[in-house]
């Protein structure tokens, strides 16, 4: 079995077994991790008659493409991702408290009544999503880090 | 509340089997596909093929209630990257012949995201699991489809997804006595 599936610029490997290295005689390391950078991710382990535009867009690996691919694509990813978390956190706020003498918001003190404030809204809707978007976007991160990891390893084996 | 260190342990071992789980899932039904793919023209039956498929499929529906979320995260750098080469109109590898299909990508991104995000607030059951499955399946077997972008296999797979929505919703409890917003009048 290969561990990866080489497309255009990568020179087939030998179908003798099992294979861990990927670079090929007398390619570089960095000219192997461009190379490779689409197939170290879901849409590199499919078949290539199964693979169209939308899974090529959707389940590339943006890391290894901004390092060593097309980094025009890749980086649309992270600048948007980076700049959405940014505006998200500056604009959503904290979630209003009152009910004592240190709630939020001024009006809603209430005289003789000490301690800290009860939340009256746990989460608002708009943190909550927030913090699903940082969520995913963090788990598709460290997946993406993780196969460019398992790519460098490749590239620094020859076959 | 502040997690303690058992249960941190517990959850990055949860996550880690969750991503790793759908990482190998992926890696089958690629080598899955190949097989049955490479034996398309003999009249043998590809056994092994389809049994990695199977046991892909298995591991998928275990691990749905973890893997959901690196699906959103693959949905919402997707939708964005959609976004960016729809504005650029500069598509140099993915063989677009139109902004349009970056940008029905990107809409097919977003709104798998938002069927995604109600499983952030409560498990999916298990007919979610199962959806979920069928929507990763129809989004890696791609049919011939409408444009080079998406295929109609892709489209089902979302429409599975937004079908257990419907479902999910029907079958929750109505108090009479709540509004729309679930709030007692």
């Amino acid at each position: 079995m290969n561990l990866t599936r080489c497309s255009t610029a990568c020179v087939n490997a030998a179908n003798n077994g099992f294979t861990l290295g990927v670079r090929a005689p007398g390619q570089t390391w960095t000219q192997c991790m461009s190379s490779t950078s689409g197939t170290y991710s879901i849409n590199g382990v499919l078949p290539s008659s199964w693979q169209n535009g939308a899974t090529r867009v959707l389940a590339g690996n943006d890391v290894s493409q901004i390092l060593f691919g097309d980094s025009s694509e890749g980086s649309a990813g992270l600048v948007g991702w980076e700049g959405g978390s940014r505006s998200v956190e500056a604009g959503v706020g904290e979630a209003m408290t009152a009910g004592r003498r240190t709630a939020s918001i001024f009006d809603l003190n209430l005289a003789g009544r000490t301690g800290p404030a009860p939340m009256i809204l746990g989460k608002t809707g708009a943190e909550k999503l927030a913090g699903f978007l940082t969520g995913v976007a963090e788990i598709k991160m460290a997946i993406d880090v993780g196969l460019t990891g398992a790519q460098a390893i490749g590239c620094a084996i020859h076959r | 509340m502040e997690k303690t260190t058992k249960q941190q342990i517990r959850s990055g071992l949860r996550l880690g089997a969750g991503a790793g789980g759908f990482l190998i899932a992926a890696i089958l039904i690629g080598n899955g596909g190949d097989r049955i793919i490479a034996s398309a023209g003999s009249h043998q039956i590809p056994w092994l093929g389809w049994a990695e498929l199977v046991i892909a499929a298995a591991i998928l529906l275990l691990t749905a209630q973890v893997w959901f979320l690196l699906l959103g995260g693959y949905m919402l750098f997707g939708a964005i990257k959609g976004l960016f080469l729809f504005a650029t109109g500069s598509f140099p590898s993915h063989g677009f012949s139109t902004r349009l299909e970056p940008l029905g990508i990107a809409v097919y991104g977003v709104a798998t995201l938002a069927l995604l995000y109600r499983f952030s607030q409560t498990p999916p059951t298990l007919l979610d699991r199962v959806a979920l499955t069928v929507f990763l399946f129809c989004f890696v077997i791609p049919w011939i489809g409408p444009s080079s972008a998406l295929s109609w296999s892709q489209m089902i797979g979302l429409a599975v997804l937004l079908a257990s929505w419907g479902i999910s919703r029907w079958r929750a409890p109505h108090d009479p006595e709540c509004n729309a917003h679930g709030v007692k009048a």
